[in-house]
């Protein structure tokens, strides 16, 4: 690849990089802003401020140590906390530097130029050869369909597809999340469906480990599934999945806007407010962890707050909303688990956080999110004091 | 493989039984990381690469990586938290020297109430110093620029030996509050300053700086790193004041502002923490920002009170707190008193004056820069001019200018132009009767271009006793010698 085929990876970020005075906010330690930095408590290049400046060294033809900047730049969970907090701002006080879009285009050059870390690889092969990271079989989809007796989506018959994505199939911790869900969702008769074996991995992940190719192919895939089956209507179990129909989709299909997109938080409150859903107090003080990709990419904020408040008393962590703190398990972390191993592991980290509130219950609307924060609590040796469930669970009572 | 090469791959033997495996490196990558520009913000070459990165996570650690320094007659570089935006891999050699990150040395290593004081590892980020004693129920005087990522040793030892707090117009610079420092000397040799156990052998505590010996913490302030590594500092506190208020006037001259501006400064008690007088492209009037600490409610109520009778009386008008923050944002804070950043690619003309000059200075400056932004080919490329003017106590003044501009319009002529434009900058402050507002980089240079003969010869000669081999950021200030 010539030096100019590389530099067009990075073109669109020229602007970014050029209004990055390197102040270093993006990583500050203060607030524990990047988990990257914690985690690896390591070099400058374990920060967003060094994959800005890596990005520099890219485009300026000063460094092409591609194996190296590969190894770099997967430890970035791409929580979007740094953009968040960069100093660069425009008028409008928002951030001028889309560093988690470079960190994002530093992965398609290094999957372009075939240097993908060992874990990467075996995640993209899983996906293309079962349909999930974990590389476990296709068929589970539809056996999930037998043992939860669900009903395959059809347009006469359901209003809404529940897309239950790749965790809530194959990892016990989410799928608690799921039967929980779906109990609620029946008790307000909510006629919904699932594909099944037809859904496939959603891209998400794939996208931000940044193989293009095999995100398309599975965006268009979903999509013309989606088509063929008249789906009008989606529920997601996944902040991920929420944002790559959301916000990823569209580049590959604008037909995906005609579909309305629910997170399954959201759907808890509009069903709470609307009436259709009976929900009781309980008697539990709980805090609640903002997934990134709900949040910060989506501005989820509120609904699930709404739907915590009807049911108990809520303490916030110091960090939550904008600030909140990532579990580790962004863009393939929780396959990856790159940051994984030390007392600062970033789900760790917020375990302790959450364990400072005083509260005994842990809501999140995330598998992702569930399964990090559930894995750092053993390791805390915490499980017996404080609890780590969905945001269903808690309006279920389970 | 070169000679060099060689000697590395000995050094970085001896540097990983030092500080293991973990912490030492020579990833092109990871070195490249490193690296700012020498003369940021209008220039993105990246050509000096420090050979090694170690980081060290304690002072006998630092000892030992100094001493093998000393052996290989190599240059050390010690390095915070990279925040210095005057570029700061200035030193020679840079491609054939050890850089020391010192970011793992960051505990808190005390806090005393009785006495107020707080000793820390000159690693920590001064936001973490900060967090952590307000936990305590403490304040300290630290730099807010940038805050999240300064470390406590970055700070003493750049920009006037500690920078601008918030407070800058209240409390003065960081330095003052410094008690003594842990040092490890350029030959490995460890000093502790400050009027303590290691001035009195009585004492046991460091609970002043000068007493029963020359203040000799003082010499590694502002120091840019040359004097000696500095790994653990004691500062003064205070009580946390949870009163807070932040706002602005309005006047419709820069004569009417000014004279407020004097007159709060010459106000006792201080009415204020933090005054700020604005101006910026677009704006007819002058902004006067303001910020007031408290402890209590009714202090904070009484001051402002008596703030704003004063702005009212020189025909100043407040705004809403709203409207006072999008000011703020102009100046290019995020949130004022905690961060900064920009809004583009801005270079700025700062500098200290004493406060009976700044009307002449202001003028004079000012009329530069129009003459060379504004009427040229650069015009078009402006798009925002920030203007400033903040007490340091009741002394001097800084005044600045903050020029943005749009990234994607410079070309390198007009790199060049700014680098010119800013050097003629420089010379001009100068003559008015200013100072420069930075130790770091290129900065450094600057200031040592107007230090006196006998004064170059007298810092040359300290730089000889104390680092012999002239390993600790060789040739920063000017100062060269075999």
């Amino acid at each position: 690849m010539t030096n100019s085929v590389v530099k067009d990876y990075l073109k669109n970020y020229i602007s970014d990089l050029n209004a990055c005075l390197g102040c270093g906010v993006c990583r500050a330690k203060t607030d524990d802003v990047c988990p990257m930095w914690l985690a690896s408590g390591g070099f400058e290049a374990q920060t967003p401020r060094g994959i800005v400046t890596m990005a520099i060294g890219i485009l300026n033809g000063d460094i092409s140590d591609f194996k190296s900047i590969s190894e770099l730049i997967y430890l970035c969970t791409m929580c979007k906390s740094c953009v968040e907090r960069c100093g660069a701002i425009n008028k409008e006080g928002t951030s001028r530097i889309r560093i988690t879009d470079i960190a994002n285009a530093l992965r398609f050059l290094v999957v372009d130029l075939g240097f993908v870390p060992s874990r990467v690889r075996e995640f993209f092969e899983n996906v293309i050869n079962y349909g999930n990271p974990y590389g476990f079989p296709r068929d589970a989809r539809d056996r999930l369909v037998e043992e939860l007796g669900l009903e395959y989506f059809d347009p006469k018959v359901h209003e809404y597809l529940l897309w239950v994505g790749c965790n809530a199939v194959y990892n016990d911790v989410a799928k608690e999340s799921l039967k929980s869900f779906i109990e609620l969702l029946r008790s307000a008769g909510i006629k919904f469906g699932v594909l099944g074996g037809e859904e496939d991995c959603c891209g998400h992940e794939v996208l931000r480990l940044g193989e293009r190719g095999l995100f398309e192919e599975l965006a268009r895939k979903n999509i013309e599934t989606l088509r063929r089956r008249g789906v009008r209507k989606i529920i997601t179990m996944c902040p991920h999945g929420y944002n790559a129909f959301k916000n990823d989709y569209p580049r590959v299909d604008p037909w995906i806007r005609n579909v309305e997109i629910y997170h399954h938080a959201q759907f808890l409150k509009m069903l709470i407010d609307s009436g259709r859903l009976r929900v009781e107090r309980v008697n539990a003080k709980v805090t609640y962890h903002d997934p990134c990709f709900l949040g910060r990419y989506n501005n989820v904020y509120d609904e699930p707050r709404d739907v915590i408040k009807a049911v108990a008393d809520l303490v916030e962590m110091p960090r939550n909303r904008k600030s909140s703190f990532c579990c580790g398990g962004g863009s393939g972390g929780f396959y990856t688990d790159y940051l994984g191993g030390s007392p600062n592991e970033p789900a760790r980290i917020r375990i302790r956080e959450a364990l400072s509130t005083g509260a005994n219950y842990l809501i999140t609307a995330c598998p992702i999110c569930k399964i990090m924060l559930t894995s750092g609590a053993e390791s805390e040796g915490v499980k017996d004091k404080i609890r780590i469930i969905d945001i269903t669970q808690l309006i279920n009572n389970k | 493989m070169n000679n060099f090469e060689v000697l590395l791959q000995d050094i970085e033997k001896e540097l990983t039984s030092i500080v293991g495996e973990k912490y030492v490196t020579r990833n092109e990558v990871i070195r490249y990381t490193y690296t700012r520009t020498p003369t940021w913000p209008i220039k993105r070459e990246r050509i000096r690469i420090p050979a090694l990165i170690v980081r060290p996570g304690s002072t006998e650690e630092v000892v030992e990586i100094v001493r093998l320094a000393n052996r290989y007659k190599i240059p050390v570089i010690p390095r915070g938290g990279g925040a210095s935006i005057a570029g700061w891999l200035v030193t020679n050699n840079v491609d054939k020297s050890i850089l020391i990150d010192l970011t793992r040395m960051n505990k808190v290593l005390e806090i005393d109430k009785e006495h107020f004081t707080v000793t820390a590892e000159c690693g920590i980020l001064l936001g973490e110093l900060h967090k952590i004693l307000r936990e305590n129920g403490l304040h300290i005087f630290t730099v807010d620029v940038p805050f999240y990522i300064d470390t406590l040793g970055g700070a003493l030892s750049g920009v006037v030996g500690g920078g601008e707090p918030s407070d800058l117009a209240t409390s003065g610079e960081l330095y003052h509050y410094v008690l003594g420092l842990k040092v490890v000397l350029p030959t490995g040799v460890i000093i502790q300053t400050g009027a303590g156990p290691h001035t009195n052998i009585y004492q046991q505590k460091v609970v002043d700086r000068a007493y029963n010996s020359p203040d000799i913490t003082s010499l590694f302030l502002g120091d840019g790193g040359i004097f000696g590594i500095k790994v653990e500092a004691t500062l003064v506190v205070e009580p946390w004041p949870s009163q807070y208020r932040f706002g602005a006037f309005i006047f419709n001259s820069f004569e009417s502002s000014w004279k407020c501006f004097n007159k709060l400064v010459s106000t006792a008690p201080y009415l204020y923490s933090h005054i700020l007088l604005m101006h910026t492209f677009e704006m007819k009037d002058w902004g006067l920002l303001y910020a007031i600490r408290a402890h209590l409610p009714e202090e904070l109520a009484l001051k402002h009170s008596y703030l704003s009778n004063i702005c009212k009386f020189y025909g100043g008008s407040e705004i809403s707190t709203e409207e006072a923050l999008k000011l703020g944002y102009r100046y290019g804070t995020r949130d004022i008193g905690r961060t900064f950043g920009s809004r583009g690619h801005f270079i700025y003309f700062e500098g200290a004056f004493p406060r009976n000059i700044v009307p002449v200075a202001y003028d004079k400056i000012k009329s530069f820069l129009e003459s060379e932004f504004l009427n040229g080919k650069l015009n078009e490329k402006v798009i925002d001019w920030v203007e400033f003017m903040a007490p340091k106590l009741r002394t001097s003044v800084i005044l600045g200018f903050l020029v943005f501009f749009d990234n994607d319009k410079l070309n390198e002529d007009d790199i060049d132009k700014l680098i010119d434009i800013q050097e003629k900058y420089s010379d001009l402050r100068f003559k008015l009767g200013g100072f420069i507002e930075m130790h770091h980089g290129f900065e450094a240079f600057h200031a040592a271009s107007v230090w006196s003969k006998e004064y170059k010869e007298f810092i040359s000669l300290l730089k000889r006793a104390l680092d012999p081999n002239n390993i600790l950021n060789p040739g920063l200030w000017g100062i060269n010698y075999d």
